[in-house]
């Protein structure tokens, strides 16, 4: 019994360390999923730079008539509605 | 150290309370660049874009499990910004046909002009340009209004037919790039236009008889380079390449691009079925059937058919005009003689749409066809123009060149016009005088242009008319034969809207007056027969919406991200 006593010492020492462990992976893991969501946002970006640019010469073949703005319109609003599938842009607030 | 980099992530990504307003993107483009030229002539500019997110969430979970923080991060912006080159290019036949593969086309044209054609617009201050077809061994230095044709290297592949004839018919099984190419000119000939109203008056297409294969392959190779344009692998490029200024004949190319000439390919054709007019008119043709019907060889003893009519018939203008108006008549989707022929600013009758005048052009070709200084003895020249919708024109990209060393620049054109020249030529011409009841004995002298009388008998009557001299008969042999003239009294068909033969017959008439009350008979004459063909080129830069144009994007470089809270 008394040679056990000595013994759990590092046993306790492993738990408490282990504990400590989870709680700074844990915070860690809220940093790291930050990073990650945004850099997840900003390759989508990325892509959607392309499609915007190429929906934007699309758009005036389509009809040369558009006006700069209207074309600059109608791409942002192409972009908001590949958002909101992606499930980044949202139109509730507070959520 | 990894801790010590979370903390910097965490510090960047600071966990705020901020007011939860609502994730938004917005996208905004920047204005463009100016125009400017990639090292291949195609049109670019750049434009800078930007994707901006604004208050993008993320949810905190570990954050449940403490007592301090949000459970929500919010950035303020998270942003890309995307620089990107569109790059516009003349590429009409790969905007028509989307079987033809990309590689085969660009927006080169295989035609070289010399800076002081954009030194030369029309008017002076439009941006419009005139130039003639120039043959390749005309070249010279500073050629204000003309453009050569050039050779440049292909890739068999695109152009080739590679397809065997089996049924040793003389149609060979056309398919591929070339087919198309084939296809377009055939169809423009035999299909759209229908009515066969010069005859066959495509030469080349029905003389041609190739000397040799290589001679044939730069033809073919330069036709497919004007339909389709340059093949990208062979595109010419700025300060590169330079167009040699000597005229290639033999079989290899001796540089990658080099003016083009198949003159060892050229047959000069001398049987002349209807040569009524000095063309070359088939027998099919209408213009021949008119002639037949109105019986004009019998009632016009002078009009001698065994004259013989000489076809000056250059390939390469011929397979250059084909090429073009068989591209621009097929982007223009329209049969082009019924429905594009014309000036746009005038509604002109059928026959006016194909013979015009020459108005303002009459002195710039003549001295293109004939020089200088034979001016006073030709024809008219008569012109048939095909004007094309500017919207649905051909775009082309031509290489500039200062001094022919080396390409300097590119410029492109949308080409409206086309003009197709005709005029002809009387070499010489044979007069007989049969002996008559007023007339002692026979004479006979031959008129050769230039002046030179060959008299070989040297009998004289007391007519007036034996002591013309040679230009005088000149005159009357042209007049007699239909050289003068003819293509006025063409015009004069229709006087006030209502067909008037005899306005037109005037002039043979005249002749024929004079044939009565004197038995002349032309017993021989040579006539030589010129084309010739000049385009109305508008300067354009390319817009990257037409849809005569390719575009292609690029990104250039993607901005580093700023991450704000």
């Amino acid at each position: 019994m008394r040679r056990g006593s000595v013994a759990i010492v590092p046993l306790f020492l492993a738990i408490v360390l282990l504990f400590w462990f989870i709680w700074f992976l844990g915070g860690a893991n809220d940093n790291l999923h930050k990073v990650n969501q945004i850099e997840n946002l900003q390759h989508l970006q990325d892509r959607l730079l392309q499609s915007a640019i190429m929906k934007r010469y699309e758009l005036e073949e389509a009809d040369p008539s558009l006006s700069d703005a209207e074309l600059d319109a109608a791409v942002d609003t192409y972009i908001k509605e590949i958002m909101k599938v992606n499930g980044i842009d949202k139109n509730e607030e507070n959520k | 150290m990894i801790k010590k980099a979370i903390v910097a992530i965490g510090l960047v990504a600071s966990m705020q309370s901020i007011s939860m307003a609502a994730t938004q993107t917005t996208t905004t483009f920047k204005a463009p660049s100016q125009v400017q030229q990639d090292e291949y002539g195609n049109d670019y500019i750049d434009r800078e874009a930007v994707i901006s997110t604004q208050n993008f969430k993320v949810d905190n979970f570990w954050n449940s499990f403490k007592t301090s923080g949000n459970a929500t991060s919010n950035y303020t912006t998270i942003s890309r910004s995307g620089l990107f080159r569109i790059t516009t290019s003349a590429t009409s036949a790969c905007t028509i046909d989307n079987t033809l593969p990309e590689e085969g086309c660009s927006g080169q044209k295989p035609f070289l002009i010399n800076d002081e054609v954009l030194k030369n617009p029309v008017d002076g201050t439009t941006d419009t340009y005139r130039v003639a077809f120039t043959n390749p061994s005309d070249y010279t230095n500073n050629d204000y209004n003309g453009f050569y044709p050039l050779d440049v290297l292909r890739d068999a592949k695109y152009y080739k037919d590679n397809n065997i004839n089996t049924d040793g018919g003389t149609t060979a099984p056309r398919s591929g790039f070339f087919g198309f190419i084939t296809g377009a000119i055939d169809s423009l000939y035999n299909k759209v236009v229908g009515i066969d109203f010069f005859g066959q008056k495509d030469i080349a297409d029905i003389a041609y008889t190739p000397r040799s294969n290589a001679a044939e392959d730069r033809r073919q190779r330069y036709i497919a380079n004007i339909m389709a344009g340059v093949e990208k692998e062979h595109r010419m490029t700025k300060n590169a390449n330079g167009a040699s200024a000597t005229v290639i004949n033999a079989p290899t190319l001796n540089s990658p691009v080099s003016l083009l000439s198949y003159a060892e390919a050229q047959k000069s054709t001398t049987t002349a079925s209807c040569k009524f007019l000095g063309l070359e008119l088939s027998t099919k043709g209408a213009m021949c059937r008119v002639m037949s019907g109105f019986g004009m060889d019998a009632w016009m003893p002078f009009f001698n058919l065994t004259g013989t009519t000489q076809i000056e018939s250059n390939f390469l203008l011929a397979d250059t005009e084909n090429a073009l108006l068989a591209m621009n008549a097929k982007l223009n989707g329209v049969p082009y003689l019924q429905d594009v022929a014309g000036d746009q600013d005038t509604k002109l009758t059928f026959l006016q749409n194909i013979i015009k005048p020459m108005t303002a052009m009459i002195g710039f070709m003549k001295g293109m066809l004939f020089g200088e200084k034979k001016k006073d003895i030709v024809a008219d020249p008569v012109q048939r123009v095909y004007s094309f919708n500017e919207d649905e024109a051909m775009t082309m990209t031509f290489p500039v060149t200062n001094d022919g060393s080396q390409i300097d620049d590119f410029a492109h054109f949308k080409l409206l016009k086309i003009r197709s020249v005709y005029a002809d030529e009387l070499n010489s011409c044979t007069v007989k005088k049969k002996p008559g009841m007023l007339k002692p004995s026979a004479w006979e002298e031959t008129f050769y242009i230039g002046g030179n009388v060959e008299q070989k008998s040297p009998n004289y009557t007391l007519w007036n008319k034996e002591i013309w001299n040679s230009d005088q008969w000149v005159d009357w042999c042209q007049e007699a034969t239909g050289k003068k003239g003819m293509f006025t009294y063409l015009l004069n068909w229709q006087t006030g809207g209502v067909f008037n033969p005899f306005n037109w017959m005037k002039g043979f008439f005249q002749a024929f007056l004079n044939m009565l009350t004197g038995t002349y008979e032309i017993t021989n004459f040579t006539n030589t027969v010129k084309r010739g063909l000049v385009l109305d080129l508008k300067k354009v830069n390319l817009d990257p919406v037409s849809k005569r144009n390719t575009r292609e994007i690029q990104i250039l470089h993607i901005n580093t991200p700023s991450a704000g809270k």
